[in-house]
């Protein structure tokens, strides 16, 4: 091949390089390894370094993060070799599979989230989080007078709160925290806060507590003010709760952690985003759309790329590239696995489990549930013993001694014997 | 692929009411009365309208859709600035173990020790060592991620100096979208940096622009013309001397892993997509990961949490006062990590340095035989890649996105086309290691063909696809009117 290049050495390819940049040997790393050995080592590092059991996705700790029932059907076909080893469908006519597995996740997030339209991922909620805010103040902007801050209630999750944080410091934009009251928004603080430069009021339901807020209010709030509702929701409970989207939600976003992915140290996720119909040419990512070939057959292919940064560069409606497409072909599969009915059933054993969980909290000595609002998976415990559940004194420093507790269709009765008897 | 000239029935054209493809686990508690604890407002009003599928319609449904599309496991797929290289299976199996799966990420924030955070902790260290900085990130989920985060951090580390009047980025002409759509988004100002008739950055329009505004430069190397910028060290020098920032993407790592480091050409910052050098599968776009390098003065920016070693133990560091604060919810797409890591333990350091050497002797190689039918109007030797010109075609009516459509019908994957936008009908090529001097040979040969087949039947060529599921896409209807969602029938 080198004669063919005209070259005598492989060295001489890299004759471009100033030769003092060259490193004369191979980087100092551990040897290679065969396949065969790869796994014992991995083997050995998991033997000699275990987790922490109460580190395990596991009830009482959720959030979002708790483990769920999914069909060993998800990974079977998702990752099927033309799917798993796919660029982004750039080609349509070489990617008609791809293209309309993500017209289907698209159809299917939309109709979730009780929204007309959703793109084709994001890289978690808490991006998706600040990608709708900005999208946000895109729409409410009119011409000199710039929206570009928002009202968020304290009882959106704290680390998607966090991720919108940095990225409103590096635009420059306002973010004006509500502080929770009594496990949900305080209504009549976020009235006070909206302001003719506001451009989202963020809000969460189910919210981070697991309480559910009615949106309908505070979507006139919003729009009254000439800002947007955006909520973040959790999708799992969404077969039994009533969507945000048809609560008057403008945009919807979402870990899609429970749609068939793994806890995986929040690291297995993808964000789900839906809006209404009219910010479509300002919505963030990819969006997949129908045609027809020459000849008259359906086709997909990426669409409003126009939006994006291959084409508008600095002018683009966000950054984002690679997004989490393999992840939204799961959430898909694992959608279509459930159906309507599957879904509503998950969502009611997940309901009667926060039930029990309930129960068996109020019989424990020192223990209280923290909230009397109306909740669904998740619900808040005071009391002093840490296997109580998630600590939310760390991003709640008033709420101390609180505890956050999550319930799922896979949490046992025997879980919730055994928590009861780890809190005693 | 299969499925010539047809169509794949939609899941939702598969659903009949009442069927199902898998049944949820049966609850554990009552559920009789369990919807009696919300109030009714709170209760959903309609179902979602999700499809209704018997479990083989759907197994069927999938593979159908499989069936309709290219993977590197399927088809060479010389798509440039992708590195579209094997992925190793057992990589993927690794990703899957309990070990890994079952953590919980908030818990995970006070976890000592862990294998998790022992791998997060070896890949960071590696990806330090390859690319020869001080420190990085796994936070970034993606490339573009990478490069919001660099920018928030020189962007903070400015602020923190005092330095706020330093506001714009310079990017060059041939850069990847992402870069100044990144600057935009923290709110800087971007000037393009012209390339030279070489295609390399053009050092006097670049000494022209730095100032006392200059915040940082994003430039690519090797550049999107698959060229290595030579004056590296000279750019960034100037862009020092200016008081800025050098930001290197590190989207076309995989042309000098272990042969030379960007930390020693100068640069302060750079990403690397884990999906392009480290071999973790693209999945139809994601997920992806960009892990941020950086060198010691920006360090203290560095997202938080940061990966740490205290007595002996890893753990995460949260007590970080000058962090641009969390970028990802929690710790990025660690389950990416997990199959980066296995890649390097596969290869070792004389390993990755062969995959840099065989992607650009692959390369040179592909771009030797292209150059006797398509001009390359860039020098050579090219690293992982080379940027041809379907322009003499035009003549006979044929362009470069014709020719991509062409090559669908053969059996390839297109390279990436009209980009970089210095080059005219760009055919943008990149081998990567993984591919064998025979089916270089044979993408070559077809090439060949196709170029010479648009001369003597160009219409063959202007009506490709022909042999794919569907025949040419019209992109400009789908923008035009745009359908993201699958209609019945009767409503379209």
């Amino acid at each position: 091949m080198l004669t063919a290049i005209g070259c005598a050495s492989i060295d001489e390819l890299y004759r471009d390089v100033p030769e003092h940049l060259l490193l004369r040997e191979a980087p100092a790393l551990p040897p290679a390894l065969s396949e065969t050995d790869l796994v014992t080592e991995l083997q050995r590092l998991t033997d000699e370094h275990p987790s922490d059991p109460r580190a395990r996705a596991a009830f009482p700790l959720g959030g979002g993060w708790e483990p769920h029932a999914s069909s060993a059907l998800v990974h079977r076909l998702a990752t099927l070799p033309p799917f798993l080893t796919a660029y982004t469908p750039y080609q349509a006519e070489a990617s008609q599979g791809i293209l309309q597995a993500f017209h289907e996740f698209q159809t299917m997030i939309a109709a979730l989230l009780g929204c007309e339209i959703a793109n084709a991922s994001l890289y978690d909620g808490a991006t998706g989080l600040a990608e709708a805010a900005f999208m946000a103040g895109e729409i409410t902007s009119r011409g000199k007078n710039r929206r570009e801050r928002a009202v968020v209630s304290e009882t959106v999750a704290p680390h998607a709160r966090a991720v919108m944080q940095s990225y409103f410091d590096a635009a420059g934009w306002e973010m004006v925290t509500i502080p929770q009251r009594g496990g949900t928004s305080d209504i009549d603080r976020v009235r006070d806060a909206i302001d003719e430069r506001t451009c989202a009021l963020v809000m969460a339901h189910p919210n981070f507590f697991g309480g559910l807020e009615d949106l309908r209010p505070v979507a006139e709030l919003a729009h009254g003010g000439g800002a947007l509702l955006v909520a973040m929701t959790e999708p799992s409970v969404l077969g039994i709760i009533e969507s945000p989207g048809a609560m008057g939600a403008d945009v919807v976003v979402a870990d899609g952690c429970s749609l068939g992915l793994t806890p995986f140290a929040g690291g297995d996720t993808l964000g789900l985003f839906a809006c209404r119909k009219d910010f479509i040419r300002k919505v963030p990512g990819r969006l997949v759309g129908t045609t027809k070939d020459s000849e008259g057959r359906r086709a997909h292919t990426l669409t409003l790329q126009t939006r994006e940064q291959h084409i508008r560069r600095e002018k683009a409606t966000s950054n984002i590239c690679t997004n989490q497409g393999l992840h939204a072909l799961r959430a898909a599969i694992h959608l279509i696995c459930l159906g309507p009915q599957g879904l509503r059933e998950i969502g009611l054993a997940t309901l009667a489990a926060a039930q029990a969980a309930r129960a068996a909290a109020n019989e424990m000595p020192g223990v209280e549930i923290a909230f009397d609002t109306p909740s669904a998976q998740s619900f808040v415990v005071t009391g002093q013993s840490p296997h109580l559940g998630l600590p939310l004194e760390r991003w709640y420093p008033d709420l101390t001694s609180h505890f956050l507790v999550t319930a799922s269709e896979l949490t046992t009765a025997e879980q919730v014997k055994a928590w009861k008897e780890a809190v005693q | 692929m299969s499925q010539i000239k047809s169509t794949a029935p939609s899941i939702f054209e598969r659903s009949v009411p009442g069927r199902r493809a898998w049944l949820p686990p049966a609850p554990q508690f009552d559920t009789s009365r369990a919807l009696d604890a919300i109030p009714e407002s709170m209760r959903r009003a309609e179902p979602p309208a999700l499809p209704e599928v018997s479990q083989l319609d759907m197994v069927r449904h999938f593979n159908t859709l499989a069936a309709r599309n290219m993977g590197i496991d399927t088809t060479f797929y010389p798509l440039g600035s992708c590195t579209m290289k094997l992925n190793p299976w057992i990589n993927e199996t690794m990703a899957t173990w309990p070990a890994f799966t079952a953590l919980h990420p908030a818990a995970m924030d006070d976890a000592r020790d862990c294998a998790l955070l022992r791998v997060l902790h070896d890949l960071s260290q590696w990806l330090a060592a390859l690319a020869g900085f001080d420190a990085v990130t796994l936070q970034p989920a993606a490339g573009a991620h990478g490069e919001l985060t660099a920018l928030m951090m020189i962007q903070k580390m400015l602020c923190e100096r005092g330095e706020t009047e330093r506001r714009t980025v310079l990017i060059p002409d041939t850069a990847h979208g992402t870069n100044p759509a990144s600057a935009a988004r923290c709110g800087f100002r971007v000037k393009a940096v012209k390339s030279g008739d070489d295609g390399l950055v053009d050092l006097d329009s670049l000494r022209g622009l730095v100032g006392p505004d200059t915040a940082a430069l994003m430039i690519t190397n090797p550049n999107t013309l698959g060229l290595f910028e030579k004056n590296i060290e000279e750019i960034c020098r100037i862009v020092h001397g200016a008081g800025g920032q050098v930001y290197l993407d590190g989207a076309n790592f995989n042309a000098v892993v272990g042969v030379t480091r960007p930390g020693d050409w100068g640069a302060d910052v750079m990403h690397i997509n884990l999906h392009k050098t480290f071999s973790t599968p693209h999945g139809g776009g994601g997920p992806g990961a960009g892990p941020v390098c950086v060198k010691g003065h920006l360090e203290p920016y560095l997202p938080k949490p940061v990966i740490a070693e205290r007595g002996g133990e890893i753990v995460f560091d949260h007590d970080r006062p000058h962090s641009i604060g969390k970028i990802h919810g929690w710790h990025g797409n660690v389950a990416v990590a997990v199959r980066a890591w296995a890649y390097i333990r596969s290869l070792g350091g004389e390993g990755l340095r062969r995959v840099a050497q065989m992607a650009v002797l692959n390369a040179n190689y592909l771009r030797a035989k292209v150059a006797e039918f398509l001009p390359i109007p860039h020098g050579k030797p090219c690293m992982h890649e080379f940027v041809a010109s379907g322009k003499p075609l035009r003549a006979h009516g044929v362009k470069t996105l014709d020719l991509a459509k062409a090559l669908i019908d053969e059996g390839f994957h297109p390279p990436t086309i009209y980009f970089p936008l210095v080059v005219d009908e760009a055919l943008m090529i990149e081998p990567t290691e993984s591919e064998s001097r025979e089916t270089l040979d044979a993408f070559a040969d077809t090439l060949r063909a196709l170029c010479e087949r648009a001369t003597t039947d160009p219409d063959s060529i202007t009506s490709a696809p022909q042999r794919a599921p569907v025949t040419r896409v019209d992109e400009a209807t789908a923008a035009r009117v745009p359908c993201l969602c699958w209609l019945p029938p009767e409503s379209e």
